[in-house]
């Protein structure tokens, strides 16, 4: 434990939004560290306040108090898309561009126009896409579509990716394939997982469980699951 | 319910109502504002046709027939008209004895009644003396070498010569109309006006010519001379010239065997009346393609927000709307654009009509041109909200196919080849009508029917359609393949070169309509803008030909204006002076102007324009001119009546300084059709140095100014150094703008040009901002993808600028050469306007690159409004699409 590499780190972080003129606290002094390789899982009910949390780990967002930093990925601007990649609950994936330029974006904005094909193609293959490499957005199931938006946060091996409900529109059978995916990829590069879901079979399968009730987080100590 | 909607709309689709009413603001004042500027137009044409006539109607006699009957019936066929009686007499020849003897041959004497020049005031320029007595032509003063004073002799027909004293000299601008053949059909071989003729009170002429009455009655006419009350004269010349006709025949008529009548006011409204044939013509060619355009704007607005309405309409199902409800607000939404639309159009074109053509559109006669532009606008509205709201209520129970991107077919047009046809047919019509002969407007004169071949339309409005078509086509076809695309934006996009091109290929069928409707914009901006300046070039050189250059200082053989030539010259604003001889020669029997040149320095005072010459080159017929002292350029009636060969000699009699008439030898050198000051029938052009050497007399009787464009100073400063001289005439371009009188050249375009320039110049920012404005919504959202995923802001602006580019360079590139075509298409099928025809179509450079930077300004601020997006934070965005 001492020599941990710690990526995120929050000190009593708080985010309040004023909602008609009254402050709203979505966020409620929060405390948390995220390590290389560590997998976690965020569990809460709707309204708990998991995406802002994920938003403020992510740079998207910055905390009203308390202060975020990231030990060992450099500032909140810096993040992305070198060492944190982001996938959101919806509307992810431009509509413009077809499934492997989606994925590629991320290499794109980086400047690597050397592997670029490669690292799209396999990033495609770990999430069993690689058919659908020249489809539109829109001519995806909302399934097919959060997988592509996942290849797209592997595809730089960042050290921290973030995902928002990644099987929210995934039957069970292929929700379980999903993240098993993702999961070996992250024990592949060592990479580090948050996770927010409602599924608890999900959940079940992480190594680590945070909550979230009422803007409020706290760690659920478990066993590992495998 | 429908108030909440109602407010509604206005906050959340406040883009596409204002888009909408936009287009309908601009489609509407360019109708209203053209209608009532034709309807201006035709009035003023109207008017400069009557202006024109010295004389309405000349009613003539029967000798014997009863003149107050006739009076009479001139007062019941037209009310309110005033008349006078005038007697016309045929004299053998007039006679003036000093030293030596100057006489004439055949000429006419006109007696005038008390107070004629109170109603016929036109036509009349005393150069020197009075009317009191007899007054001599310039040209019978001239012949007689006779001036106030003077006691000549009249020849009498079958009477003993009488002498009357002149009292004056007139220059009898309206000869033609006044000495015509009164009764000879129309279209007959047009008369000359007499070269000696002597105008005298009534009286007096009563005493020296009833008694040539009595015995010669087939020699003396009396002609009531008509003016019409012009307040009773409807505006539209068409309409006028038949109103005027039917009073004549109603006229005829009543005095049928007992007088004739030449209807002078018919004959020029006839002549107006093609002229305003062809100005609808022009409005037509020049307006019809902005309307178009204001439709095409507000059309793609309405279409454009398919995936918000579907998404409203869901909703209003949602809370239990039926579909007639849901159509009912749609058709509200329609009614709101349109009041908005409608009443912003009448305002702009009230305002452009004052500020630009300078009159009030609030006129009784431009009222129905302000209704119907409202109905167009209503009806534009109702098609452009309603049809698209049908289109996606009857869709939206079917599936909820959502196409943002889409892999559609090729439309039916791309697979037909539309474009290619509609250029093909452009081709075809254009080739038709630029052979010779071809005449848009057919108004025979005389004949009261008239026919404009509307069938020529169809050249510049294929052309206009079809090369929109082409881009359409041939930027889809560039944008399709995303690789060498992604190759031509690297240098600049750098990092997201190859996503922009993709996304950029993906939505090429927005983009390539954005370049398809700024190419006609600007393919409308700058037809019109070449077109209107090659008209506005050759009416200043129809100016030119009649009023000889930009100033024109005209005296007599004996105060020759050439004489202050040196002080002319040196006039400030001043660029070039030519002094010029203005003789008269006799070839055979036939009197014609005869104009002495220095060839080959004319030019820097008034343009030689290769088309008053027949071979169609002014600087090699002036160079042999020059090079022959004898040569001599004579018009084309001239050469048919004299059988004449190139270096045949001719013999001209020309006046010596013993003002009697003496042959000169000439050689014929080439034939001219028009020059500076020359009338439009037959005339001479010969070296002045020659003519002063064989006539002895050297004067240089006109001397043409060119000026920096300061028309009134050089000619108020001309007037100073030459005003002196006795019967001078200092006249500028203005002026003969007036002379020309109902030609259309004359009609001042300017006006209509600043209208159709604005309003091109808004359509070229509207339609470049609006294709931005519509990829907006598909932007949002990949925008907060990307910047979610890490992009900066200077990896967002790409996706945004490279598009404003390609519709910007591909619009302008492709409207600009478009615009160029059609102009020269216009011309060409539009010879008829000008007269001479131009030799090519003038590019106004300066509003061509306004244009372009009005365009640049529009899409830089177009694209500058969507970058205000790229600097958002990531959470904003995110908000925003929930
Ligand atoms: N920008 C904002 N302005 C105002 N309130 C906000 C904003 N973002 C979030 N909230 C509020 O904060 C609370 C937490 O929202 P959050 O999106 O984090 O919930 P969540 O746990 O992700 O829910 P779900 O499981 O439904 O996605 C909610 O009540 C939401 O309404
Ligand atoms: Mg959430």
């Amino acid at each position: 434990m001492a020599f941990k590499k710690w990526l995120v780190e929050g000190k009593a972080v708080s985010r309040t939004f004023s909602r008609g003129g009254e402050e709203f606290t979505a966020l409620d002094n929060a405390s948390f560290r995220i390590a290389a390789a560590d997998q976690i899982a965020l569990t809460g009910r709707s309204g708990s306040g998991k995406s802002t949390l994920l938003n403020l780990v992510a740079g998207l967002d910055q905390a009203s108090k308390g202060t975020l930093f990231w030990p060992s990925l450099g500032a909140a601007e810096t993040l992305r898309p070198s060492h944190i990649a982001v996938m959101f609950q919806s509307l992810s994936l431009v509509p413009t561009l077809t499934v492997i330029e989606n994925v590629a974006l991320p290499l794109d904005l980086l400047g690597k126009a050397a592997d670029r094909e490669k690292l799209s193609l396999a990033a495609l293959e770990r999430f069993g896409l690689s058919d659908l490499a020249d489809n539109l957005p829109e001519e995806l199931s909302g399934g097919q579509a959060q997988r592509v938006s996942l290849a797209r946060a592997t595809v730089t091996s960042p050290q921290l990716v973030i995902a928002d409900e990644p099987t929210g529109q995934i039957d069970h059978d292929t929700s379980r394939q999903v993240m098993s995916a993702l999961r070996d990829w992250a024990d592949e590069t060592g990479a580090a997982l948050l996770v927010a879901t409602h599924d608890s079979e999900v959940a079940a399968q992480f190594p680590m469980s945070w909550q979230m009730t009422h803007g409020r987080l706290s760690a659920v100590e478990k066993e590992t699951a495998r | 319910m429908i108030f909440t909607w109602m407010k509604g709309l206005v906050r959340t689709r406040f883009g596409r109502l204002a888009g909408a009413s936009a287009g309908i603001t601009l489609t509407v004042a360019l109708v209203a504002a053209m209608g009532v500027f034709m309807v201006e137009s035709n009035a003023s044409m109207t008017a400069r046709a009557v202006q024109a006539v010295p004389v309405d109607w000349q009613v003539q006699m029967v000798p014997g027939s009863d003149q107050v009957a006739v009076k009479t019936a001139i007062a019941d066929a037209a009310g309110n008209a005033k008349t006078a009686l005038v007697g016309y007499a045929d004299v053998a020849g007039l006679e003036f004895k000093t030293d030596s003897v100057q006489s004439t041959g055949a000429g006419k004497v006109v007696g005038l009644p008390d107070g004629y020049r109170d109603t016929f005031s036109k036509g009349f320029r005393l150069l020197t003396g009075t009317y009191d007595g007899a007054v001599l032509l310039q040209q019978t003063a001239a012949n007689l070498h006779a001036g106030p004073g003077d006691t000549i002799a009249v020849h009498r027909i079958g009477l003993a010569d009488a002498s009357v004293t002149v009292t004056g000299v007139v220059d009898l601008v309206s000869a033609d109309t006044l000495f015509q053949a009164v009764g000879v059909p129309p279209g007959a071989t047009p008369q000359a006006p007499p070269d000696n003729a002597v105008l005298m009170p009534l009286g007096q002429w009563q005493g020296l010519f009833d008694p040539q009455a009595q015995n010669r009655p087939d020699t003396v006419r009396m002609q009531w001379h008509v003016a019409l009350d012009h307040g009773a004269l409807v505006q539209d010349p068409q309409a006028a010239y038949q109103d005027v006709t039917h009073q004549g025949h109603n006229l005829e008529a009543r005095v049928a065997g007992s007088a004739l009548l030449a209807n002078n006011l018919a004959a020029s409204l006839d002549s107006a009346r093609s002229d305003a044939l062809y100005a609808r013509v022009l409005f037509l060619f020049l307006g019809a393609p902005g309307i178009v355009l204001g439709i095409l704007l507000t059309v793609a607005v309405t279409a454009s927000g398919g995936d918000r309405r579907r998404r409203d309409q869901s909703l209003l199902r949602l809370r239990g709307a039926s579909l007639p409800t849901i159509m009912r607000f749609a058709t509200l939404e329609a009614l709101l654009t349109a009041a908005i639309g409608v009443a912003g159009g009448l305002v702009l074109a009230a305002l452009l009509s004052s500020l630009v053509l300078g009159h009030s559109i609030l006129t009784a006669a431009g009222l129905p041109w302000l209704v119907g532009a409202a109905i167009l606008g209503l009806v534009v509205a109702l098609c452009a909200v309603l049809v698209p709201a049908a289109h996606t209520a009857r869709t939206l129970s079917v599936a909820n196919a959502r196409q943002v991107v889409g892999r559609r077919s090729k439309p039916l047009w791309q697979r037909l080849y539309v474009d290619v046809a509609l250029l093909v047919i452009a081709g075809l019509i254009y080739w038709k009508t630029a052979a010779s002969g071809y005449q848009i407007v057919l108004a025979p004169e005389g004949v009261a029917a008239t026919a404009v071949d509307y069938t020529a339309f169809l050249a510049p409005i294929s052309l206009w359609v079809g090369a929109a078509l082409l881009a359409l086509r041939l930027s889809e076809l560039a944008l399709s393949r995303p690789a060498p695309l992604s190759r031509a934006i690297g240098p600049v996009a750098s990092a997201v070169a190859i996503p922009v091109a993709a996304s950029v290929s993906r939505q090429r069928g927005r983009i390539a309509a954005g370049v398809a409707l700024t190419a006609l914009a600007f393919g409308f901006a700058s037809s019109t803008a070449i077109f209107n300046t090659t008209y506005q070039g050759q009416a200043r050189v129809d100016a030119e030909l009649t009023n000889g250059a930009d100033v024109t200082v005209t005296g007599t053989t004996a105060d020759p204006a050439g004489d202050k030539l040196g002080e002319l010259a040196s006039l400030p604003g001043v660029q070039g002076a030519q002094a010029m001889q203005h003789r008269f020669a006799y070839v055979g029997t036939d009197l014609q102007d005869l104009y002495g040149i220095d060839p080959q320095s004319i030019g820097s005072a008034t343009s030689m324009a290769n088309a008053y010459f027949a071979n169609g080159n002014a600087a090699a017929t002036l160079a042999k001119l020059a090079a022959e002292p004898s040569a001599v350029l004579v018009s084309d009636e001239t050469v048919t009546d004299y059988q004449l060969k190139l270096g045949d000699t001719i013999n001209l009699r020309l006046q010596g300084s013993d003002h009697q008439y003496h042959p000169v030898a000439f050689t014929f050198a080439g034939v001219v059709r028009e020059f500076p000051t020359a009338p439009r029938d037959s005339f001479i052009i010969a070296n002045a140095d020659y003519v002063a050497q064989q006539t002895g007399v050297s004067a240089r009787e006109v001397v043409l100014l060119r000026t920096n464009g300061d028309l009134s100073g050089v000619k108020a400063a001309a007037q100073t150094v030459a005003g002196g001289l006795a019967g001078v005439r200092i006249t500028s371009l203005d002026d003969a703008t007036h002379i020309i009188g109902s030609s259309l050249t004359a009609v001042d375009l300017g006006g209509l040009t600043r209208l159709e320039l604005t309003f091109a110049v808004l359509t070229v920012a509207g339609a470049t901002g609006l294709v931005l404005a519509l990829g907006l919504a598909d932007r949002r959202r990949s925008f907060a993808i990307l910047s979610a995923l890490g992009a900066r802001a200077s990896q967002l602006a790409p996706f945004i600028w490279v598009e404003g580019a390609m519709v910007f360079v591909g619009g302008a590139v492709f409207g600009m050469a478009t615009g160029t075509l059609i102009a020269q298409v216009l011309v060409t099928e539009l010879q008829g306007v000008f007269d001479p025809p131009p030799e090519a179509i003038t590019l106004p450079w300066p509003y061509l690159l306004t244009a372009l930077g009005v365009g640049l300004l529009a899409t830089a601020g177009a694209v500058a409004q969507s970058l205000q997006d790229v600097r958002k934070t990531p959470a904003q965005r995110m908000k925003e699409l929930q």
